[in-house]
């Protein structure tokens, strides 16, 4: 245990004289975090929202009744639906100025009422992925709910559709007053509800303050992205006391490869525990992080990093130059960061995209840290992840020191 | 004590270290002398543990160095022959860290580091990050780095290459001061003169192999009180040989067209002759070398090429 500490010891003491480093891998998270609440943190500015363009070519009042329900007042603002004609429609399209097209054809007010097969172009905008799946999803919606709706009243409606007069008031009363008595037949097995969905309220005297997405999507590969950086970087320091000959010289003391390797990991250890207390304490100043979750969430992001530091630490030693552990560490690094989460949400990527990220080291470690911090993640399941993690460094740093010991520190 | 029973050390087709036997007794220096490549370094670094003997075994105070390595490497102390050090750390900081990896801590390591930076006399400069030292400066900080634990048995691979006249005197001294308190010094260099007024012992090595062991005297007896006579120029060396022959007590160690190589005893005053013999046989001597007896003249005698060739 002496030994080890005085490797770390000699380790922070030169990480100290040279501060710079250590800043810029607190800033990297901190900075480009600092841009993203600023672009998303805020309630100011517009809130994403679909524009869904709709050729109305029925004309009835039906087709009419769709529009008004994809009006902005219904949808809260994330569908903000507007009729335009068809060359107008595509045009916008086209130029990736709306995310859908809606074409309700002639005889859609027929369809609806008399339940017959019908087909709803829309044509979506390739440019955007989200928006137009939620333009998607709200048809879909209606399309469910016009289904249930002759369930409960599709005589009446196929009766008007029927009609080729306005109905008289007599004949909407008494429709109205049928639509009221199914309405109540059917309530004994809507009411109550088999499912109860309850929103917890909040304890006594807590702040009233919105969970923000940037702390959801985009702090934790944030704070992958600075662990990454630390990992390769640090790893570096193995050619840095080979080429200035300490290595060989730590080699033939009593203690040998063991301690100098460890020594490395656990220095690395505490610089990253102080890189994620920085991002999660002021993760928790300005992004309302739940301070029950900064514990376990500093010790997971921690020890996810030394287990990097462990890969590339074996990266280096397996290397035949400085030079090309830098090539390789940074082709490594980024398309890591990429593909892990840390550039791009696994919110925002494809589904296949995402599945292979999250396979990836740092990917796997992400997706729990983020279950960590939403404060869902079990104790059992942490413990478990955590000694999953910890297996695979310790696997990776016997390899290394096996690797240190056998070539790297003999050359 | 270092015992070093047929060591070997190959890379692919090279012998580094081809069968080598020696013994460095504890308050003795031995010296382990050869030309640069001869394979010294890699001898101190299967001593030293850091490298993996071909065949062989060593001994480093009663601890075999493969199956007892840890425990072997803690008597020893290395300098190695390039700087160990780390330049952002001060002196002291370095002393202390080389001593606490060996098992040095608190007050015993804090008293270890000021001895050895008195002895070094870098007392006054130790809060200094090394990067700020002269040369000399740091060649003398890494040999405290090997000596700050006090070892049994020193490992120094040429430590006064690079280093300037008045460091090299302080070292020399430090090194008899550590043999004479009872340390076993392992001491290589190319400098015979200094292995010459340093060492109790000595063995030459040359292409991996151990040529010639002994006490100083044993190897001069070895040579016999000879001069090497270096004779450079145009020779036919057929008919210098034949001139040669007929002059008594005169030994050819090396001949060719550019120069040849004799050992003869008072080789001063046989020049005329010498010189009258070669005009005979139509040589043209441009440069003569005349060496006394002596490591060097040994080291020709032996491998019929000088040592910093």
């Amino acid at each position: 245990m002496g030994a080890l500490w005085n490797h770390v010891h000699k380790d922070l003491i030169r990480h100290r004289r040279e501060p710079l480093t250590f800043f810029v891998w607190l800033g990297i998270p901190l900075l480009i975090g600092a841009l993203f609440g600023l672009l998303f943190g805020s309630d100011e500015g517009p809130q994403p929202s679909a524009r869904l363009l709709i050729v109305d070519e029925d004309q009835s009042v039906v087709s009419g009744l769709l529009i008004r329900a994809l009006s902005d007042q219904n949808t809260r603002g994330f569908i903000r639906g507007e009729t335009v004609a068809a060359a107008e429609g595509r045009r916008l399209i086209y130029d990736g100025k709306a995310s859908a097209l809606l074409t309700l054809p002639k005889g859609f007010a027929n369809a609806i009422l008399r339940e017959e097969p019908l087909t709803l172009p829309l044509l979506t905008n390739p440019a955007e992925r989200i928006l137009p799946r939620l333009v998607e999803e709200a048809l879909g919606v209606l399309v469910d709910g016009h289904f249930y709706l002759h369930r409960l009243v599709g005589e009446d409606l196929r009766w008007l559709a029927g009609l080729h007069r306005a109905p008289t008031d007599a004949e909407i009363a008494a429709f109205s007053g049928r639509l009221r008595a199914r309405i109540d037949r059917v309530g004994n097995s809507l009411r109550p509800l088999l499912i109860k969905v309850e929103g917890e309220p909040a304890p006594a005297g807590a702040p009233a303050r919105a969970e923000s997405p940037m702390l959801q999507v985009f702090l934790p590969g944030l704070l992958f992205m600075a662990l990454l950086f630390m990992a390769q970087g640090l790893a570096r320091e193995y050619w840095d006391e080979r080429e200035q000959r300490t290595l060989h010289r730590a080699l033939v003391t009593p203690g040998g490869a063991w301690p100098f390797l460890l020594g490395k990991l656990v220095t690395a250890w505490l610089l990253m525990l102080a890189v994620a207390a920085v991002c999660l304490i002021l993760a928790t100043a300005f992004y309302a992080l739940p301070s029950r979750s900064i514990l376990p969430a500093l010790i997971w992001a921690s020890l996810a990093g030394a287990g990097l530091m462990a890969a590339f630490s074996l990266l280096a030693l397996l290397m035949p130059s400085a030079r090309a552990t830098n090539m390789l560490g940074m082709a490594i690094v980024f398309p890591l960061m990429m593909i892990g989460g840390s550039f791009f949400p696994f919110e925002a990527m494809p589904a296949w995209m995402a599945a292979i990220g999250k396979l990836t080291p740092n990917g796997w470690a992400l997706v729990r840290l983020k279950v960590i911090l939403a404060g869902t993640q079990s104790p059992l399941a942490f413990a478990g992840g955590l000694l999953a993690m910890l297996a695979v460094t310790a696997g990776l740093t016997v390899l290394g020191t096996r690797c240190l010991r056998a070539r790297f520190g003999r050359d | 004590m270092i015992i070093v029973d047929k060591l070997s050390k190959h890379y692919g087709e090279t012998r580094a270290v081809d069968g080598i036997s020696f013994r460095a007794e504890p308050g003795r220096i031995f010296g382990l002398l050869g030309p640069n490549g001869a394979g010294k370094s890699t001898a101190l670094g299967c001593i030293s543990g850091l490298l993996k003997p071909t065949a062989g075994h060593i001994s480093v105070m009663g601890h075999d160095v493969q199956t007892d390595g840890p425990a072997a490497r803690a008597t020893l102390g290395v300098v190695p022959q390039e700087l160990a050090l780390y330049e952002d750390l001060s002196a002291r900081e370095n002393l202390s860290y080389w001593g606490g990896a060996y098992g040095l801590g608190g007050a015993a390591l804090r008293a270890s580091v000021a001895a050895a930076l008195e002895r070094v006399e870098l007392a006054d400069r130790a809060k200094e990050p090394v990067k700020r030292y002269s040369g000399g400066m740091k060649r003398r900080l890494n040999f405290a780095c090997g000596i700050v634990h006090a070892p049994k048995v020193l490992l120094l691979d040429e430590p006064t290459v690079g280093v300037d006249p008045q460091s090299r005197v302080r070292l020399l001294e430090l090194v008899r001061d550590l043999a004479a308190s009872g340390t076993c010094v392992l001491y290589t260099t190319h400098y015979m003169e200094e292995a010459e007024k340093l060492c109790d012992q000595l063995a030459i090595v040359d292409h991996g192999k151990l040529i010639a062991a002994g006490t100083l005297g044993e190897l001069r007896a070895l040579h016999g009180e000879r001069d090497i006579l270096r004779l450079a120029g145009h020779f036919e060396p057929e008919a210098v040989r034949r001139a040669l022959a007929g002059l008594a007590g005169v030994g050819e160690i090396a001949a060719d067209a550019d120069g040849i190589t004799l050992d003869l005893p008072q080789a001063s005053r046989r020049l005329p002759e010498i010189f009258a013999a070669l005009a005979a046989a139509g040589a043209e001597p441009r440069e003569t070398t005349l060496t006394r007896p002596s490591l060097e003249s040994l080291f020709i005698k032996l491998t019929g090429r000088e040592l910093r060739e």
